[in-house]
């Protein structure tokens, strides 16, 4: 199986959280306070997860921790891996598109296990108020973001149309667009029955409000890599970003 | 006369470094940068930097790095640039291409090209070693610990090589023949010519290869960049991978960056003098 587990913000990160998610388990409370504790939910999935590599149930590509969202599902696509996930962007516009992948068409999207609960983000534009032509960057806001002149949402069907990327508004969700354009790639209904489960990513991660939540998460890529790569135990790794939740706050 | 140049070397060479430190003793951060405001620090970023025990992960590892790559670079350029210095070997203007193409790879594309040579279950080098006998399983070269530093450096080697291997050439080509005739006359073997005329006469171009190279090699960047970002866990945090995640990751602290790159520049050109005296004083004896 591979993992999206590459370097980076959501990659890495994302699997950990998705997976914590998805069995009931956060990383902070509404309050802040961390869930890494012993017996947690989130140090729980990260000992099964670990089990996956090489020392356990050897089941893990290696290539896992190198891989980003394209270049996984580009290596998927070779053919020698069985399952690919979380399915971060889906990649399924890669692994399904004969062009780009040699198995294209024989690869299913699954949702997650049990109730299905996922996770999802969704990113915004915003400029800042000291443009020196306010109308226009209004215009770029609105091209970017929102509605153009002909009332449509430009920006976000082109992206859900060239890169399969989902999008914020429920109309565009809804529209032939997604049905229509998304079905080379995949069982459209599956794939909104996933969207409609998920979560944004600061219900699992509060901490993504915070600007220490930056430097925090680059620690975590090394630790938990570290603990992939059994280099540190899952405990260890666990202990270590508690006490680098600290030191993550100093450093902003 | 020299007015044009001076004006240029300062916009393109000193005023960057000289901003740069200025924004390493103040603090600048995406709120400072929002404000316009960046209010003086003092040495608080330099002190930051140097408490984060993550930097002296980043220095161990460039300074393993740097050491295997030098003197990789060093002994190939002088052993390979011996090679195509014999009048006996031809060389066609092929071969001495083939030799420099390396160098003309951007770094970033050479870091692309050796990620999919290193891939674990797709990669070349995996299916040579195999198809050789030499392995029985895939070898996880960049994602192994163990072995992801190592890996970076032979990509780093193979494309900055040409360039030692060019001055090592046009150094040894500066060497009398006559010096070699004498000995050989006097009974020298070709190991004893190499010892006593070869090497003493290399001796100052490879004291200047060694501080080029150190100073890149200690700044390298584009092949961790491509082929690992860092990984697996710090394995393959080096200084500047350290300065430009400080940097340019959120939330983007440019002064502590700034004081990083700072600091590493003062260690580059400490063991450049530090090369420099000890050649110099060997030449003088």
């Amino acid at each position: 199986m591979l993992w999206v587990a590459g370097v980076g913000l959501e990659q890495l990160p994302g699997t950990w959280y998705q997976m914590t998610w998805n069995r009931g388990g956060v990383f902070f409370d509404k309050q802040g306070n961390h869930m890494l504790g012993a017996g947690s939910v989130a140090r729980e999935t990260l000992k099964w997860w670990a089990n996956t590599f090489e020392k356990g149930l050897d089941i893990a590509d290696p290539e896992s921790l190198k891989v980003q969202f394209t270049s996984s599902a580009k290596a998927f696509g070779a053919g020698k891996n069985l399952y690919r996930g979380p399915n971060h962007h889906y990649g399924l516009n890669i692994a399904n598109d004969p062009a780009q992948s040699p198995i294209a068409g024989k690869v299913k999207v699954m949702g997650s296990p049990g109730d299905g609960k996922t996770i999802a983000d969704a990113h915004v534009y915003f400029l800042c108020t000291a443009n020196r032509n306010k109308e226009w960057a209004w215009k770029l806001l609105q091209y970017l973001g929102g509605k153009t002149k002909d009332g449509n949402y430009t920006q976000a069907i082109s992206l859900a149309k060239d890169a399969m990327l989902g999008s914020g508004y429920q109309s565009v969700m809804n529209s032939d667009v997604i049905k229509t354009g998304w079905a080379p790639w995949g069982d459209v209904p599956e794939i909104l029955k996933i969207w409609d489960k998920s979560a944004y990513i600061a219900e699992v991660c509060s901490s993504i409000y915070q600007p220490w939540h930056f430097p925090w998460t680059d620690q975590l890529n090394i630790e938990v890599q570290k603990c992939l790569t059994g280099q540190i135990t899952p405990d260890v790794c666990c202990d270590n970003l508690i006490k680098g939740i600290a030191d993550a706050k100093r450093k902003v | 006369m020299n007015l044009p140049t001076l004006v240029f070397l300062g916009a393109v060479l000193a005023y960057p470094v000289i901003y740069a430190g200025y924004l390493s003793v103040h603090k600048v951060g995406l709120a400072q940068l929002r404000r316009g405001e960046f209010p003086f620090s003092g040495w608080e970023n330099y002190g930051r930097v140097l408490e984060d025990p993550l930097f002296w992960m980043a220095m161990k590892n460039t300074l393993v790095f740097t050491a295997i790559t030098v003197i990789s670079e060093i002994v190939l350029a002088v052993a390979i640039a011996l090679l195509i210095n014999q009048t006996s070997i031809w060389t066609s203007r092929v071969t001495r291409f083939l030799i420099l193409l390396p160098y003309a790879i951007p770094p970033i594309c050479n870091g692309l090209i050796w990620s999919f040579l290193y891939s674990f279950q797709l990669g070349f080098l995996n299916r040579i070693l195999f198809s050789l006998g030499l392995i029985h399983d895939p070898v996880n070269w960049a994602g192994n610990p163990d072995t992801a530093l190592y890996a970076v450096t032979v990509p780093y080697i193979w494309r900055t090589l040409p360039f030692a291997i060019i001055l090592v050439h046009a150094a040894l080509q500066g060497i009398p023949r006559e010096l070699y005739e004498q000995a050989a006359i006097d009974g020298a073997n070709a190991w004893h010519r190499f010892r006593q005329i070869t090497l003493p006469m290399l001796q100052q171009i490879i004291a200047i290869i060694l501080i080029l190279r150190t100073a890149f090699a200690f700044a390298v960047f584009e092949e961790i960049l491509a082929i690992t970002q860092g990984g697996p866990g710090d394995a393959t945090w080096v200084a500047a991978w350290y300065s430009y995640k400080i940097t340019f990751s959120p939330p983007n602290n440019f002064g502590m960056g700034a004081a990083s790159a700072f600091i590493l520049a003062l260690m580059i050109a400490a063991i450049a003098l530090v090369y420099l005296r000890a050649v110099y004083r060997r030449v003088q004896l």
